[in-house]
């Protein structure tokens, strides 16, 4: 049935093929175009005004594209407003947090999928509620136990709280992909006298590099826009993270200038830009691969 | 020369026409007349000629079968299987042609069977609507199977969109929530005419419902939590027309420092976040 069905849908639907058949499948690309657009257009907006100049900005009549581009906001934003360091800050901050994430994360991830533990769908529950968990309400502890800790205004303070929200996404998605893998495998390490340990280093890990690679980029992501811990933990402009710094340029102006924002918005966004255009396709493969086998 | 249905009646003293109600079984017979019959059949060697049988009574007792091919498709051996378990039943014969996908091949196929004078003609599946019409307009009906081309000729088609429906109306009552989906499913209700909006609602929106599920308490969630949008644009103002529960918590915490009503107020939060995601927990329940 499988092998002439195929060939039968393809006729059947040729056979059908009406102006209403015609219509909802333009439809579908005019409204997808449409969601699109709307996606894209506030990205163009910041895009094309981080090329407008102080001048054109304070004359006030915004134009969709800026009469004399200048690359002198990402100068003066750069520089003079010292963004380059909280983008290396964000960078720091992203990636203690990541590199703790996927350590812990493939453990706990690994333990739950594969090792005869008691509760696993309890645990499961919990680590999603976990990451439900709002970022304000701990905003005060979390303060409270890093003014005792001296802490505060640290890289690692930031990066250990971000763990709260980044840990939990990690551990849930590793655990359903590596309970995906074929156990077999694994199996046959153990029997043959692979301790768990390596079996996880040398088996685990490499299989489900896809996954990893998957887990290290939402990670990533997710630090990096970070802005309610940052606000919260650090103190001094020269430890601040990119968001919170975009947020603090505006309002350190007696009028706020949006083009040094659109241009500190740029630089912040194209890094991620990049990495999820580069690896989108592992992206959604690795999200959805649980979903469909 | 063969032995004739008139040697055996000699053999055994008996008429031919009580010799033919004892092979075909129908008509009162004596028990010593069939004995005897039996005796000297087996005695003479004699067998029935089908041949001739059909040019007297113009039925061959046989069916012609065009099939894509036996293989490498298990499918149409299974239905070879059937077709001449049926066939057989009913005290005929089928002769089976492999069409190896090729519409000419099949009608080749068709003059041969026709040639050799087939009661009807199983076309599983037929490749050219013609084929199938050449068989009906010689006066031989046609059975098409799976795939119904020609609209004169009877068809046997299986109820795909039926079946995939209680199929997963089955797993669903057995408990199972997370249904794969292969792309089958949809070409097998494609393929019984269901239409676009039906199809999404019937089985794409059913098997969806659990990620449906995860993607709105995750966005609800998000917008009541919400922080540093109202942070970075209105600081809650003016007034406290944009103060959310998260920008109240905050400004407890880290701005008033006080740490005992902002507590009070996370524990608010986590429970309102726990009520919202129990709702659409409830909301969301397949209904089984």
């Amino acid at each position: 049935v499988i092998a002439t069905s195929a060939s039968l849908v393809t006729r059947s639907a040729r056979e059908r093929a009406g102006p209403l058949r015609w219509l909802l499948s333009h439809g579908t690309a005019v409204t997808l175009a449409l969601v699109v657009l709307a996606f894209l257009l506030p990205f163009y907006w910041i895009f094309a005004h981080s090329f407008e100049s102080a001048a054109e900005y304070a004359r006030n009549q915004p134009t969709l594209w800026p009469a004399h581009p200048t690359l002198s906001n990402y100068y003066t934003v750069l520089v003079r407003d010292g963004f380059a360091t909280a983008i290396l800050n964000s960078l720091i901050v992203a990636s203690i947090t990541t590199a703790i994430t996927l350590g812990l994360g493939s453990l706990a991830g690994y333990a739950i999928s594969r090792l005869p533990v008691r509760g696993r769908g309890l645990i499961l529950g919990f680590v999603i509620l976990a990451g439900f968990f709002p970022l304000t309400a701990m905003m005060g502890p979390l303060f409270d136990v890093m003014a005792h800790t001296g802490l505060l205004n640290t890289y690692l303070g930031v990066s250990a709280s971000d763990l709260v929200y980044t840990l939990p996404f990690t551990t849930w998605l590793l655990a359903s992909l590596f309970g995906q893998l074929p156990v077999e495998i694994e199996e046959a390490a153990l029997v043959d006298g692979c301790g768990r340990a390596r079996v996880l280093w040398k088996v685990v890990i490499p299989l489900a590099a896809p996954a990893l690679a998957t887990a290290t980029i939402f990670s990533f992501i997710l630090v990096w826009s970070d802005f309610a811990f940052s606000l919260a933990f650090l103190q001094t402009s020269n430890r601040f993270t990119a968001p919170l710094a975009i947020v603090m340029l505006g309002q350190t102006k007696y009028q706020t200038f949006y083009n040094y924002t659109d241009a500190a918005v740029m630089v912040t966004a194209l890094p991620i830009l990049a990495l999820v255009l580069l690896a989108q396709r592992r992206i959604v493969s690795g999200l959805t691969s649980g979903a469909l086998r | 020369m063969a032995v004739t249905l008139k040697d055996v009646a000699a053999r055994a003293g008996v008429s031919t026409a009580t010799v033919a109600r004892v092979i075909h079984e129908n008509g009162y017979v004596s028990a010593q007349a069939r004995d005897r019959v039996f005796v000297a059949i087996r005695e003479s060697g004699y067998r029935l000629n089908v041949v001739a049988q059909g040019l007297r009574r113009q039925r061959t007792l046989t069916l012609g079968h065009m099939l894509h091919g036996i293989l490498p498709n298990p499918f149409f051996a299974e239905v070879a299987m059937g077709v001449e378990h049926a066939a057989a039943e009913h005290g005929y014969n089928v002769l089976i042609f492999n069409a190896r996908d090729d519409a000419d091949r099949e009608r080749a196929g068709v003059e041969t069977l026709l040639a050799r004078r087939v009661d009807g003609v199983i076309f599983t599946t037929a490749l050219r609507a013609e084929n199938v019409r050449l068989v009906l307009e010689a006066g031989v009906p046609a059975v098409e199977v799976e795939k119904p081309l020609c609209d004169e000729a009877a068809s046997v088609v299986v109820d795909n969109y039926g079946g995939v429906y209680e199929a997963i109306n089955h797993l669903l009552e057995l408990g199972h929530r997370e249904i794969g989906y292969p792309r089958d499913l949809y070409d097998a209700a494609a393929l019984d005419g269901a239409g676009g909006w039906s199809v999404f609602r019937r089985i794409t929106l059913p098997l969806l419902r659990p990620a449906l599920l995860v993607v709105l308490v995750f966005r609800t969630l998000s917008a009541f939590l919400i922080f540093d949008i109202i942070y970075a644009l209105t600081g809650g103002g003016p007034g406290t027309s944009t103060t959310t529960l998260s920008y109240v918590d905050w400004h407890t915490f880290l701005v008033n420092g006080d740490f005992g009503l902002g507590g009070a107020i996370a524990v608010v939060m986590v429970a309102v976040a726990l009520i919202i995601a129990a709702v659409y927990r409830l909301a969301l329940r397949p209904n089984t």
